[in-house]
């Protein structure tokens, strides 16, 4: 088990590499070349461009300069916001914690409704509530998250105005937690939809295939309670395909946030790189890409561990 | 005794029982009707429309649906809303179909040296593993960012971000046929490697392709929307539907419409490519159209 998730972890680190090459890649295919994606503006200025193309190599050869830029970003140095004119590694952490809030709420959206309606369905397979569900799931998930999103907002901040659609501003605020709360329920759930959809499908599906068991009907003539079949010996062995696919989610999650952080304002990475790309900031962007993308690695790598530590078998498969 | 009872019932063509299968299919044939339907709209628009996409009637601002002369309302600068609908579509097919034909092509090349090579196969296949390590939305917006905004980027980039979905699907098609006996046959037989791939294995990952390609039709539709929401696609004033609902959210308290109606044109459009889809598959693979 531990050597393998050695070997998991390993792994990563080609992967990584590969990653830091494509975003490495991304300033080098803005019109104008690096210096011009570097300076904005200020690519005009002769003393500035000779003193960007010192400091990073870009006279030298591609190699080189990749590794100059690597080291500076192993360091932390991410260059300078053309828009914000701030170190680009000061904007991104606080972002970083934004954007990991709101895939912590989606993710508790999509595991308990996508359960809830997986188990649901199967039970009353073929009934109404079973049709009139799938084709909501299908619906949602084959809807721009950007578009449930702002109908959300229009149904429930400005006609029932039960909830706030922008406004969240730091997770340290003076509101607290609570205020954190209220605003991450509707960002939170639109953020939600497709994993939520994809995790009620599977669930159905294995539901219905343990619900026929005979280790079912055996619990059935033993005179148990029905809810005791379902969840103790249906569920049980519909488990395993839930981590997995809820593991699969959760890096989804995470690198989907961008348009739901532009609907809600949230001020998160997604929503770094939106206005980043609006302002043509392309260090920022590059960075915040370069960052989103590890952070991915990273979750997918913790969520396939956590499901080998749930289920050893899949380490001999 | 009739002779046709004992003679044995004359094996129907796949072709012929896949085509039954998804016949049956209702929600599948409903969906390649409405698409057909939306695909001549978007072919006859201007038949169908008096109005112009792009040029408004400053005396008809704001006009909300089922007013008369504006079935779906009109916006903020008195351009009618249906025929930026009808005229939009004319953008949201091709960028949606344009990059999903470019990364098939691509993926084919790259999956079919992936899958059938060892060794040139393990490198393609190991430099395509990265680009699933960075999720593919950002991926795509971050390349058409840094090229410049316009629809040749969006097509680009899209194409870029599907192309290694693809070849793993062709890959993974060629491996498992690498040591199949007909292979193995056309090799004894003295086959050179090129012609194996195309005549032997080409022919098996096509049609793996074309499942995997009109099942994530619909997704694509919502992938291309997005560029335009973000104001990467289509410039202004073109009818892009994402950037429609872009526009709309400014306005979203006084004119709901503005944004509900392009969205709703994306999630039919969708919707319709994912039955069909559906249907495809389960026509396609025997084992799932015996549980019809």
């Amino acid at each position: 088990m531990l050597s393998y998730a050695a070997k998991r972890a390993a792994a990563i680190v080609p992967t990584l590499i590969g990653v830091s090459l494509v975003t490495f890649a991304l300033l080098h295919i803005v019109p104008g070349g690096p210096v011009v994606a570097i300076l904005g503006m200020a690519a005009s200025d002769p003393k500035a461009v000779a003193a960007v193309t010192r400091e990073l190599g870009l006279d030298r050869s591609l190699p080189e300069q990749y590794w100059i830029w690597l080291r500076h970003a192993l360091g932390g140095n991410f260059g300078t916001s053309t828009e914000f004119h701030v170190p680009v590694s000061t904007l991104l952490f606080p972002k970083l914690a934004h954007t990991l809030v709101l895939t912590a709420g989606s993710l508790v959206y999509a595991v308990l409704l996508g359960l809830a309606l997986g188990i649901a369905t199967a039970l009353y397979h073929r009934s109404l509530f079973d049709r009139l569900a799938m084709l909501l799931t299908l619906i949602g998930a084959s809807a721009p998250v950007f578009w449930i999103g702002l109908l959300l907002v229009y149904l429930f901040a400005i006609r029932l105005q039960w909830l706030p659609a922008l406004g969240m501003t730091s997770l340290i605020g003076p509101g607290g937690v609570l205020e954190v709360l209220k605003h991450l329920i509707l960002p939170a759930f639109a953020n939600s939809i497709i994993s939520l959809a994809v995790i009620a499908r599977i669930v159905r599906s294995s539901m219905l295939e343990s619900l026929v068991q005979p280790y079912v009907l055996a619990a059935r003539a033993r005179g148990l309670p029905r809810w005791r079949q379902v969840i103790v010996h249906s569920f049980r062995n519909v488990l395993p395909d839930a981590i997995t696919i809820t593991g699969l989610q959760v890096g989804f999650l995470f690198g989907g946030a961008l348009f739901v952080e532009v609907v809600f304002g949230w001020p998160g990475l997604g929503y770094l790189i939106y206005s980043s790309i609006e302002a043509r900031d392309y260090v920022t962007m590059q960075a915040a890409v370069l960052i989103v993308s590890a952070v991915f690695v990273v979750v997918n790598l913790a969520a396939d561990l956590a499901r080998i530590a749930l289920d050893p078998r899949e380490v001999h498969a | 005794m009739s002779a046709s009872v004992l003679a044995p019932a004359a094996p129907r063509s796949a072709r012929l029982q896949a085509l039954d299968a998804f016949a049956r299919d209702r929600m599948a044939v409903l969906g390649l009707a409405v698409l057909v339907l939306a695909v001549l709209a978007a072919l006859l628009a201007p038949l169908l429309t008096p109005y112009d996409p792009t040029i408004g009637d400053q005396n008809a601002i704001l006009v909300p649906p089922f007013s008369p002369g504006h079935l779906l309302g009109t916006d903020d600068q008195g351009r009618d809303l249906l025929a930026r609908i009808l005229f939009g579509a004319r953008l949201a097919f091709p960028e949606a179909v344009i990059p999903v034909l470019a990364a098939s092509l691509a993926g084919l090349a790259l999956g079919l040296v992936g899958g059938f090579s060892r060794t040139v196969g393990e490198v393609v296949m190991r430099a395509l593993d990265v680009l699933f390590a960075i999720p593919m939305v950002l991926l795509a917006i971050a390349i058409a960012a840094a090229l410049g905004s316009g629809l040749p980027t969006v097509v680009l980039s899209m194409a870029i971000v599907i192309t290694p979905y693809i070849a793993r699907v062709v890959a993974t098609t060629a491996a498992q046929l690498r040591s199949a006996p007909f292979i193995e046959a056309a090799r004894c037989a003295g086959f050179r490697d090129w012609r194996i791939v195309h005549r032997e294995i080409l022919p098996h990952a096509i049609p793996a392709v074309v499942v995997y390609a009109t099942t994530n039709m619909g997704a694509m539709v919502v992938f291309a929307a997005g560029f335009g929401f973000l104001g990467l696609g289509a410039q202004p004033p073109a009818p892009d539907w994402g950037a429609m609902i872009a526009d709309g959210m400014r306005s979203l308290a006084s004119a709901p419409w503005l944004s509900t109606v392009p969205g709703i044109a994306i999630v039919v459009v969708s919707l319709a490519f994912n039955y069909i889809g559906d249907g495809l598959r389960v026509a396609l693979d025997p084992r799932l159209r015996s549980r019809l």
